[in-house]
């Protein structure tokens, strides 16, 4: 009689672990498998299951490469914190370009900051924290007006951007462009308040049509590397929230662009003026988080890469200098700069040697290929052997 | 177009198609397991297997000896089963499995008579996924390690250990680093 030995778990070829069981469980689950046994506790850096990952979950821009565990958990830990606060979250920085303007004062700087008139405006109460005119009788357009002659805009200090004006409201197509915090952003929603003029008669609001969120960068050209679903604009004066249906990274040096597409207000002030669609806003807001520093976008090999701090230190001068390497370029970018240093680069021989293990760096080699391409720090030591003439 | 250029289109259509057909073969295939026991099995039914594929001798006559195919890693018991699911796959093929998997009940994921397939002992659903591999039947490969994760799904490291008899070799000094490193993924 033959002895059957039981088939045990362990007898599974990890690679069927890897490419079959693990990618069908979610990450805490991966993490609960890793934590099971040594054999195991690799999984959750899993290369495969992380791209899967980013493709399915997280709208990423076609890039060289990047460090797809790192990024994940980059994304992670940025979005978690991002739901502290809404206004912190927000990442617009300044105005990198707009489609059109009306008047000067109208100018797209004003979607900056929210207006007053709204935000001096207590909704609770329906009067002005400012508490002149607390009086429940006064009706409800009556303090608006008050609001925004308060605020200016109804005079000669616009607190909104208004396009040009336009004869065809359906196919107009206006854009407001941002250039948002430096380094590499996650964004996972964005808002828009559009401008409600109180003092005009009809109090007409003028809100796009719909609404969409683009991202470009002078990488890839005139077309935009994300655009999001397209939202419809509510034709009132609120902020209105919109939820990317992935977060979606974003690389600084490029524009984030609130596209508006169609005007749903023609502006009717008598017989005199043109009748003409407009559209105007008061606030813009996008919001998401600034991934890891040592995370960054690198336009000229376009890759997104690990930035990994290295410290050098030279014996001949008894100093230390520090740097950063990405850790798939070349480690002759780091000899070119650390060259530079010490006067024309044909008068001098540098080499480096990793401190612990005593190894030649080559100039040609990457941080990756060497094996640090996840340290958090690189220690080296340069040998240095100046040619005098 | 006349009646007598319709017929004639048409009467060449069929000489065609039937040149170019290639019929349905009713050839089978013996398979060998690790004990010696033979299995006949219909030749398309046994493709399913990628490795059985590729064993295949084209050049056999139509009425000779059904080829043998030698599997010496697969025993008797799961290779009954295996042929189960191939049959069924090749009349009802199995719907595909979403990843990640949506739940830990395998009847929500699969057809009916897929999710009673894999309700087998756990020694056994190791030894189908052996099979599976070694014969490399993608399907088959699919469900067994769904069935495998869904197994996984919802539980703590400790109860995963207990589910399959894992030995924990980690220190605790190991453990709570590897915890730490991974507490982001609770996160997501």
């Amino acid at each position: 009689m033959s002895i059957v030995s039981a088939v045990k778990f362990e007898s599974i070829p990890l690679s069927v672990i890897d490419d079959l069981i693990a990618i069908m469980l979610e990450p805490k689950e991966l993490s609960a498998l890793a934590l099971t046994c040594r054999t195991l506790s690799d999984l959750s850096r899993y290369e495969t299951y992380w791209k899967q990952f980013i493709r399915s979950r997280i709208a990423t821009p076609r890039v060289q490469q990047f460090p797809t565990f790192e990024l994940c958990r980059s994304v992670v830990k940025a979005l978690k914190s991002s739901h502290r606060s809404v206004e912190s979250s927000n990442l617009i920085k300044t105005i990198a370009s707009f489609s059109s303007c009306d008047q000067e004062e109208e100018s797209p700087q004003n979607t900056l900051v929210p207006s007053k008139c709204f935000t001096e405006f207590d909704l609770k109460t329906n009067s002005l924290l400012s508490g002149s005119s607390k009086n429940p009788t006064v009706p409800l357009p009556v303090v608006y007006r008050y609001a925004q002659m308060l605020c200016g805009c109804s005079g000669m200090k616009p607190c909104y951007w208004s396009s040009r004006g336009s004869s065809k409201g359906e196919e107009v197509k206006e854009y407001l462009s941002y250039f948002l915090r430096d380094g590499v952003n996650i964004v996972d929603k964005f808002s828009v308040m559009p401008y409600r003029a109180y003092w005009q008669p009809f109090e007409p609001t003028y809100a796009p049509a719909n609404i969409r969120l683009s991202f470009y960068h002078p990488c890839f050209g005139p077309t935009p590397y994300f655009s999001s679903e397209t939202f419809l604009v509510e034709n009132d004066m609120k902020l209105q929230m919109f939820s990317l249906r992935k977060p979606a990274l974003f690389l600084s040096g490029g524009e984030a662009r609130v596209e508006l597409f169609g005007m749903q207000q023609k502006q009717q002030l008598g017989p005199v003026i043109p009748e003409q669609f407009y559209t105007c806003i008061s606030y813009v807001g996008i919001y998401g988080a600034s991934l890891e520093k040592k995370l960054s976008f690198d336009p000229v090999s376009m890759k997104i890469g690990r930035f990994i701090p290295v410290q050098i230190r030279s014996e001949e001068e008894n100093s230390w200098t520090f740097h950063y390497v990405s850790d798939s370029s070349k480690f002759k970018e780091l000899y070119l700069s650390f060259k530079s240093h010490y006067g024309t680069l044909n008068d001098v021989e540098v080499i480096f040697y990793d401190k612990s293990s005593g190894r030649k760096i080559g100039s040609e080699e990457t941080p990756l290929e060497i094996g640090c391409g996840m340290s958090e720090r690189i220690d080296l030591v340069a040998s240095i052997d100046v040619q005098t003439p | 177009y006349t009646t007598r250029q319709h017929n004639l289109a048409n009467f060449s259509i069929r000489i065609i198609s039937e040149m170019v057909e290639t019929p349905k073969s009713t050839k089978t295939l013996s398979l060998v397991s690790q004990e010696g026991d033979c299995y006949d099995v219909p030749i398309e039914v046994a493709k399913m297997s990628e490795l059985v594929k590729t064993m295949i001798d084209n050049d056999l006559e139509d009425d000779a000896e059904a080829q043998e195919i030698p599997l010496p890693n697969v025993r008797s018991h799961t290779l009954v089963k295996v042929i189960e699911f191939c049959k069924q796959n090749t009349e009802d093929p199995m719907n595909d499995i979403e990843k990640p998997l949506k739940s830990a009940n395998i009847h929500e994921v699969v057809q009916e008579w897929y999710a009673n397939f894999v309700q087998v002992e756990q020694e056994h659903l190791f030894e189908l996924i052996l099979a599976g591999n070694y014969m490399d039947i993608k399907p088959l490969l699919d469900l067994t390690c769904a069935t495998v994760a869904s197994m996984i799904k919802g539980k703590t490291p400790e109860e995963i250990r207990k589910t399959f008899n894992i030995v924990n070799d980690f220190t605790p000094e190991e453990e709570a680093r590897i915890r730490e490193e991974n507490k982001w993924c609770e996160e997501v």
